[in-house]
Order: C-alpha cells, then structure tokens, then sequence
C-alpha cells in the first residue's frame, strides 16, 4: 500500500495506470502536466512518482530534475514513463535522476511489477 | 713609313688593302725596272756583237789584206819578184772583197768611214796598178813610189782612225751597259727591300692592331658565358673588331634585356602560382574575391583592380570587388565604376580574348568607340556614366579578361593603371589573363561550393526535421498505442470480469495486429534513425563472437518454444570490428528472431562467425521455407515479404532485412542472400575487421 502520483497528458493512459495499481491497492493521484505534478508532490509527497516525459509545458524530465534539487523529495523513488522517441532519452533520464523507465508502448502487469519493484528496494 | 698608313682605328682591310697595293706597285715597278734594264742590255749586246764588232773585225781584216798588197807590191818593184807580184794581185782581190764585206757590215759612223776607205784605197790602186806595170826599179816605179806610200798611209790613217773608233764605241757601250745593270741591280734592290718592309711591317702591324682588342673581345666573351652580365667589350682597335665589340656588347645588351624579360616572367609566374594558391586556399567566393584582387593588384602592380560577376536575371554586370593599389581593398559599397551591361561581359566572355588599351583617357576624352572593344563598347564607345568614372579614377590603361565556365560568362577582371609611363606590357597582359583565369575557375568552384553547401545545410535541415517527424509521429502512435495494448491486457487478464470464447478470440486478434504495429512503429524508426547515420557517433571496438553469444541467449527462449535447435560457431581468436555494438546487435536480433520465426518445429538455426580474406563474415543459416527464387532480389525492399511467408500468416513488417542491409552497409560493409525455397535461408553479412592491436603487438 503506497501512493502514487501518476502525470501523463493522455487521460487514457492515466486511468489505465491508476487502474492498475489501484488494483494492485495503491492509492493514486494523476494529474495531466508537469507544473500540476510538481504541485501536487510538493503539496502531498507519494512514496512514488510515475512521470511522462513527453508533457505540453513542463516535462517529465524537468519535473524530476526539480524533485532532486529540493531536499524533502531528493530521495523520492521516480519511474519516466518514455516514448524512446529519441535515442537517449533513457540516458537523459538517469542523468536527470530517475530510479528505473518504462518504455511505451507497456504492459499494465510490467508497469505495476516495476513499480513494487522500485517501492520495494526503497524500503530495504 | 707604313706606320702612317696603318692608323690605329682604321679598317684592317683597307689597312692591308693599302699594303697590297704598296707591294703590288713596288713588285710591278720592280718587275717592270728589271724588264727594261734586261731589255736594254740585251740590245746594247746586239749592238756590240751584231754591229761594232763584225765591223771592227772587217776593218781589221782589211788592213790586213791591204798592208799585204802594199808590202807585196813594194817588194815586187824592189826585187822583181814575180811571186810577190802574184802575191800582190791576190791581196789586191782580197782587199777589195774584204772591203765589199765591211761595207756590208758598215753602219752609222763606220759607214762614212768605210766609204772613204773605199775612195782611198781606189786612189791608191789606181797609182800602183801603174807602178805594177811599171818596171821594176824604173825610174817610173820610184817616181810614183812617194805617192803611193802617202795615199796608202792616207787609207791606214782612215781605217786605224775607225778602228780606234769603234774600240771606244764599244767600251763606251759596254761601260754604258755594265753601269746601268749595276744602277737598276741596286734600284731592285731597294724596291724589293721595300717590299719585305711593307710586307713585314703590315704584317707585324695588323697582327698587333688585331691582337689586343680580339684578346679584349675574347676575354669580355668568357666573362659574358662566365656569367658576369655586366661585362661588355672596349669597342677600340681596328673597324671590324670594334664590329665585333659592338655585337658583343649588343648581344650581352640583348641578354640582359631577354634575362630581364625572363625575370619579370619568372616573377610574374611565382606570384601568379601564389595568388592561384591562395585563392584555392577557401572555396568562399569573398575569400576568392579578396585574394584575387589583392594577388593580381599587387603582383601586377596595378592601381585599379576590379573583379565584376554578373547577377541572376539582371541585365547589368556590377563590381564585386575593387581594390586600389592607394587604399586597398575598397569597402563593398564604394561606387568605383558603374556596371557594365550584361551583353558586353557576353560579348567579351565569347570572343574568350583579353581586350586591353593602352591610352584609354585619350579615347575616353572623345568619347570615341573603344578600338577593339567587346560589344557597344567597341562599336558606340563607353557610356557617359562610365566615362566619367574612367576620367575620375584617371584610368590610363586597361586590361580586361573575361572569366566564365562554359558557355556562361561569370563576368571579368579589370586592371587598371593611372600612370602613363606604365602602359601594360604583353607579358604583364598574359600573366592578366591566366591569372584571371585561375580566379574565375576558383569562383566558379567557390560558387558551386556554396551552392553545395547550402543544399547540404537544406538537406541536413531537412534530415533533422524528417528525425523530428520521425520521433514525432513515433511518439504520437505510441501513445495511443499503449492505450490499446494495455486495456487489451486488462481485458485478456479479465481484470473487468470473465470473457467468452468468442471475445478471448476477437481480443486475441486486436492483440496480433496491435504488437505488428508496434513493430512496425519501431522499425520504421530504426530505419529512419539509421539511414540518418545517427548511430555512428557510437562506434567502438566489439568483438562479434561476444555480440553472437548475446544475441543466441536472447533468442534462446524464443528458439525453444519454437522447438527450433539453435547452433553457434565462433573462431576461438577474438574478431574484433569497429562498430556500433548496438546496431549490430540488431542486426543479429533481426536475422535470429527471422530465421527462428521460418524454420518449422525440428528445425535448426545456426550462427557462424568467421574471418575470410581479411573480413569478418557472419551468416544465420536456417532450415526454415525458404526464399521464392523470383522473389529473392526484393528481398531487401522495404514493407516487401515473401509470398510463401504471408500465405502462412507469419507475422512481420518487411523491414528487418532492410535494417540489417542498412546497417552492414553503414558499417562498410556487404549483405548476401543464399535460399531455396523449402530448404532454407542462409543471410551473410561481410564487415571489415578492425586494425587490431593485439597482433601487432602493440598496446
């Protein structure tokens, strides 16, 4: 039981995610750009955060490099969600401080898999 | 004596002209001296011997024989003697024979003598032929005795006197002889005396009039081919050496003048091969510009330099570029001269001639057409605008070389100079003229090199926004793909409750078609990233036998469930390429998960890494359907599948053997295709080993 913050801009995405891990008995916020995802997590830190990389204003990949420049979410555990649109992106990603990635198209199971995975090596 | 004559300074040839003469004259004054003291001794010889002395002779003989008869007769009248009679008788026929001859012989002054001898001796026979009548010793006889004696002594007085005479005559005329051989002896002797001191002394003369001044000629010659070029010869000594000097020097002047020419040739060729350098130094057409103006102005020594290039759809040909030798390059916009129209500069570029004029501002005052002018130039003269820009700048003259490639005119180069001492030369008009021509080769590369480049820049530009597409619409599809896909899951997973049949089936089918896209989303983006060369920035040395056991792991699962054997061969040695590890990769992914997809159940995949003829070779064979051989040489064509592969409904996009081929190729290397249908497929990809260090030894 962990909550999750899920930002993506396509909302059919968002409730796919946040049905499956809502299945899976997380509790779930999803918003629809960076500039909301980083207010919500500031607002109310989750114990993870999935994050679009490809988001209209701020991206994914700016709203990580904001979590780890501040102290209280340095730490928190974010999995980008990419397109590999381009090559590097995966790279850019670590780079800017993300713990794992998951490729698009993906597998709900695989998705939710990763996520425990992550959530569990953070509790070790 | 002939030291006067043969001045210093004057012809040898009329110096031994002189001398032959002299010699000449002596030697026929000589001869001729000879020929008349020959002549005239010889006559005075005929005189004494022919006349004087056959005449003293008679004379002599006539005294002889008339002293006989007087003595015989004398005798005869004393004694009585007959015999002396007789004796007598025969001197007295004697005599008178005797005298006949010596009046034969008589000449000149014996003549007169004989004559009288004549007389006498007839008075005197007349008296003793009496007396010889007479008896002897009669009274008679001694009567007449005195007389006879006085009238013999009479003739013996004549005839001693001629004979006196002719002894003196010829003594005088031997004397006479003898004096005048003696005078014209020492006379030939002094002309011919003469005549080996002309001849000596013209000899001696010549050779040191000769001598000096031909060692002076010779001596400036072997400086000359020494190579000292200011030597020249003393033009002194006789006419035709101080010729000789005078040529000498002449060519020695000539030489300096041709090496002179030369120089400036080789000068002018050095700056030319320099400007033509840096001129090709940046394929810029400013660059180009600068250099040429600068290069032709200063090598040239010009005070104008202007290079004009004609402008698309424009009916004028204005200045690109003016430089001046007083302030150099001249900013861009400074109105120097006005554009020239277009159909001058073709005219010009046609006739492929550099025009030049010596004397413009003359032809310019006048406003006259230009002789020899490309077009209205040279028909109608200059326009006033140009004129006056040529009466400004105080153009004097001008050469003017159009350059253009082809049929088309590019424009020209003008050089101008503002001294009227300075005209151009032909040499400096040459060197004008391929330097020009150099320049005008360089613009057009630098033009076509701009061109290029800016297409290129177009071609990137274009390239970057296909990528940007390309991840664009990747991105675009993904999105709603991953909807798809992952609602499908939650649906197959029955996360929303349980299916029937028939749905699982339908869902199934939305599944198939859902992952081929997704496929076909990532090799189309593979390809496009690969076909934009994007991958090479990754290349590093990789060992294929590391990639091929990989690769076998990866697809080892899939191999499995498709009961397919999968083999591998590799050389024990590493084969080490210079590539990108990933790219390979797929290429082997590509071929694998192809030749597992083909090969039915029993089947077997092998993967063969090798090193042949310097290359490292790796094939995927397979025992899978094969290849229709009319289909095998599209093969490699985008979207193209085998027919035999879509009638069994395996799924593919027809993109992975377009990846591998574009992929070898990126890496220099080759794709082969080897299949039958129902036997299988044998894919070979040839790629260049990379220089290893590890046999060479080296680190």
């Amino acid at each position: 039981m962990a909550r999750v913050l899920i930002a993506d801009d396509d909302a059919d995405i968002r409730d796919l995610v946040a049905f499956k891990l809502l299945q899976s008995g997380h509790e779930v916020t999803a918003v629809e750009d960076g500039m909301a995802a980083l207010r919500a997590l500031r607002e109310q830190p989750p114990d993870l955060a999935l994050l679009d990389i490809r988001m209209p204003g701020m991206s994914g990949l700016d709203v990580c490099r904001e979590l780890r420049a501040a102290p209280e979410t340095a730490t928190l555990p974010v999995i980008m969600i990419t397109a590999r649109s381009q090559e590097g992106d995966v790279e850019v990603g670590f780079a800017a401080g993300a713990d794992d990635y998951i490729i698009k198209p993906f597998s709900p199971r695989e998705l939710s898999s990763r996520v425990n995975a992550v959530l569990n090596r953070v509790e070790r | 004596m002939s030291g006067a004559i043969l001045r210093r300074g004057d012809s040898t040839a009329r110096r031994l002209g002189t001398a032959f003469g002299l010699l000449i004259a002596l030697l026929l004054a000589l001869g001729a001296g000879a020929l008349t003291c020959a002549l005239w001794v010889d006559s005075t010889h005929h005189e004494v011997i022919e006349e004087l002395e056959p005449a003293q002779d008679a004379n002599v003989y006539l005294h002889s024989r008339a002293a006989i008869m007087h003595r015989s007769l004398r005798t005869y009248l004393l004694t009585g003697d007959r015999n002396e009679l007789e004796s007598y008788d025969v001197a007295r026929a004697d005599t008178f024979a005797a005298l006949s001859s010596a009046q034969r012989h008589a000449t000149g002054m014996s003549r007169a003598s004989f004559a009288r001898q004549v007389d006498q001796l007839q008075s005197y026979v007349r008296l003793v032929d009496q007396q010889a009548k007479a008896e002897p010793r009669s009274e008679e006889a001694v009567r007449l005795t005195p007389e006879a004696a006085r009238r013999f002594d009479a003739f013996e007085a004549t005839n001693l006197k001629l004979d006196a005479q002719l002894i003196e005559h010829i003594e005088r005329v031997e004397n006479r002889a003898a004096a005048v051989l003696e005078g014209s002896t020492a006379a030939i002797g002094v002309l011919l005396a003469l005549a080996v001191l002309v001849g000596v002394s013209t000899a001696l003369n010549t050779t040191r009039a000769l001598t000096r001044p031909l060692g002076n000629v010779e001596r400036t010659l072997g400086r000359l081919t020494a190579g000292d070029r200011m030597a020249r010869a003393r033009e002194e000594g006789p006419l035709e050496i101080r010729a000789v000097a005078r040529s000498v020097n002449e060519l020695a002047d000539e030489r300096d003048r041709l090496r002179a020419i030369e120089e400036e040739r080789e000068r002018l060729s050095e700056t030319a091969r320099r400007t033509g350098v840096a001129v090709r130094e940046h394929l810029d057409v400013d660059h180009v510009l600068d250099t040429a103006c600068v290069g032709i102005g200063e090598g040239l020594d010009a005070d104008y330099v202007f290079v004009m290039l004609t402008e698309e759809n424009s009916p004028l040909v204005p200045v690109a570029r003016a430089w001046s030798a007083r302030r150099g390059l001249l900013p861009p916009g400074e109105q120097t001269i006005p554009p020239v129209p277009g159909e001058v500069v073709r005219e010009h570029y046609r006739r492929g001639e550099t025009w030049s004029l010596n004397g413009l501002n003359a032809q310019v005052a006048d406003g006259a057409p230009l002789p020899g002018a490309p077009g209205s130039f040279g028909s109608s003269g200059l326009p006033p605008q140009a004129r006056a820009a040529a009466e400004d700048l105080g153009l004097v003259s001008v050469v003017v070389t159009p350059i253009g490639v082809g049929e088309d005119p590019l424009g020209a180069v003008f050089l101008a100079r503002t001294r009227p001492d300075k005209p151009w030369r032909p040499v400096e008009i040459e060197f004008a003229e391929s330097m020009a021509t150099g320049v005008g080769r360089a613009l057009h590369s630098a033009v076509l090199y701009e061109q290029e480049t800016h297409l290129v820049e177009k071609l990137q530009a274009l390239d970057r926004a296909k990528s940007d597409f390309m991840s664009t619409v990747s991105h675009e599809l993904r999105t709603p793909l991953t909807s798809i896909v992952g609602y499908i899951e939650l649906l197959k997973d029955e996360d929303t409750g349980p299916l029937s049949q028939p749905q699982r089936h339908m869902l199934d089918v939305v599944d198939r078609n859902a992952n081929r896209l997704r496929s076909l989303i990532e090799d189309l983006l593979t390809l496009s990233r690969i076909e934009s060369g994007a991958f090479t920035s990754n290349m590093a040395a990789v060992d294929l036998r590391e990639l091929v056991g990989s690769a076998t792991d990866a697809i080892k699962p899939a191999a499995e469930a498709a009961s397919v054997e999968l083999e591998t061969h590799c050389p024990e040695q590493p084969l080490i390429l210079h590539a990108d590890g990933e790219q390979l990769d797929r290429v082997l992914m590509n071929l694998l998960s192809n030749a597992v997809k083909f090969t039915p159940e029993g089947g077997r995949v092998s993967v063969r890494a090798d090193r042949r003829d310097g290359e490292a070779v790796l094939s995927v064979s397979d025992t899978g359907i094969g290849i229709p051989a009319k289909e095998q040489e599209k093969l490699f064509q985008r979207f193209f599948r085998a027919s035999n592969a879509t009638d069994a409904a395996i799924p593919g996009t027809g993109l992975g053997l377009t990846i591998v081929r574009t992929i070898v190729a990126n890496h220099g290397g080759e794709t082969e295709v080897q299949s039958e249908e129902g036997r299988g497929t044998t894919i070979t990809a040839r790629l260049p080993i990379a220089v290893t260090h590890d046999a060479t030894g080296g680190p």
